[in-house]
């Protein structure tokens, strides 16, 4: 049988026992400002409504250059979307607003005049639908080209 | 004597900083940020430049463009007017057969020190995906110059 200055010896360590949790605040901080460095408030204007397709092989994105975002629905979206109901044309401005081919030759134009002097080219960055026709790429690209565009690029998923 | 008890005042407690409100405060933010945060895909480039903005320059090339021909169904035909070659449909978003003639291609003008062209004449009814996927394998070997041929007027 233990004595009693043993019992009460054990007794005051097992109070004093807690756990230690500067650890885990130091790991909430680390993530905190791990979060906060890594965000980035940015407006996001890419069309929720065009399902891009996939390119394995594509490069991180071009800088220094001036892009001109078409958006181009599939046929499917047109009658599935209910934002998209009652649209006649497949095409989108970087807001979502429907144009047409003339509308994107004007669009062209519009930019190229902006970047006059700036030592900057104007691309024709077409986020296409994976399900959109040829056809309707043709029109994009023609109408760019009426515009006086000829640089294109394709966006897609890296995956 | 008085056998008065002397008046002792008791010890003050340890001082210690109350850190619970902080790492309450902590955890809200780090729950904001984790739940408002979203893993987006990443969009990449697949650039090309259309044949009127690429500027002759010197004598005529003797090295003929590799003309491509995208079908219907989605497979390719090299040459489809010499001696066409069936390189087939895609595989997971990759023409395997496509890159290999496009690097034979690119070595050829290379060793000739000329541009590699290619011509592509692409069905109006193919999806943008089967597009999308020929011109990554030609973005992948390093020809930027190509003709998209068949515009309009063409309901092929």
């Amino acid at each position: 049988m233990a004595s009693k200055k043993l019992n009460s010896a054990n007794t005051a360590q097992i109070e004093d026992m807690g756990i230690d949790m500067s650890p885990m605040i130091d790991m909430v901080f680390l993530l905190l400002i791990f979060f906060m460095v890594a965000s980035t408030m940015i407006v996001d204007r890419k069309d929720p409504f065009v399902e891009i397709p996939v390119t394995p092989d594509g490069k991180d994105p071009q800088l220094g250059v001036k892009k001109v975002t078409i958006n181009v629905y599939s046929k499917e979206a047109l009658d599935k979307v209910p934002e998209l109901a009652g649209r006649t044309s497949q095409f989108a401005d970087v807001n979502g607003n429907e144009i047409t081919t003339a509308d994107i030759s004007r669009i062209m134009r519009e930019a190229k005049e902006q970047v006059a002097g700036q030592n900057r080219t104007v691309v024709l960055y077409v986020r296409g639908d994976k399900d959109a026709l040829v056809l309707q790429m043709k029109q994009v690209l023609q109408a760019a080209g009426a515009g006086g565009v000829q640089d294109v690029i394709f966006s897609g998923y890296s995956r | 004597m008085s056998r008065k008890k002397k008046y002792r005042a008791e010890p003050d407690p340890e001082p210690g900083l109350d850190i619970s409100s902080l790492i309450d405060v902590s955890f809200l933010l780090l729950i904001y940020f984790l739940v408002t945060t979203t893993l987006k895909k990443k969009e990449v480039d697949v650039g090309m430049r259309l044949p009127s903005s690429i500027q002759q320059q010197g004598p005529p090339p003797e090295l003929p463009p590799l003309v491509l021909s995208l079908e219907e169904d989605g497979s390719v035909i090299a040459s489809p007017n010499q001696s066409p070659a069936d390189l087939g449909k895609p595989v997971n978003n990759r023409l395997p057969l496509l890159k290999e003639r496009l690097q034979e291609y690119k070595a050829a003008a290379d060793r000739a020190r000329q541009v590699a062209r290619i011509t592509l004449r692409a069905s109006n009814k193919v999806e943008h995906q089967k597009l999308v996927t020929v011109f990554n394998e030609i973005a992948d070997v390093g020809i930027s110059d190509v003709t998209l041929d068949g515009f309009m007027g063409d309901d092929k």
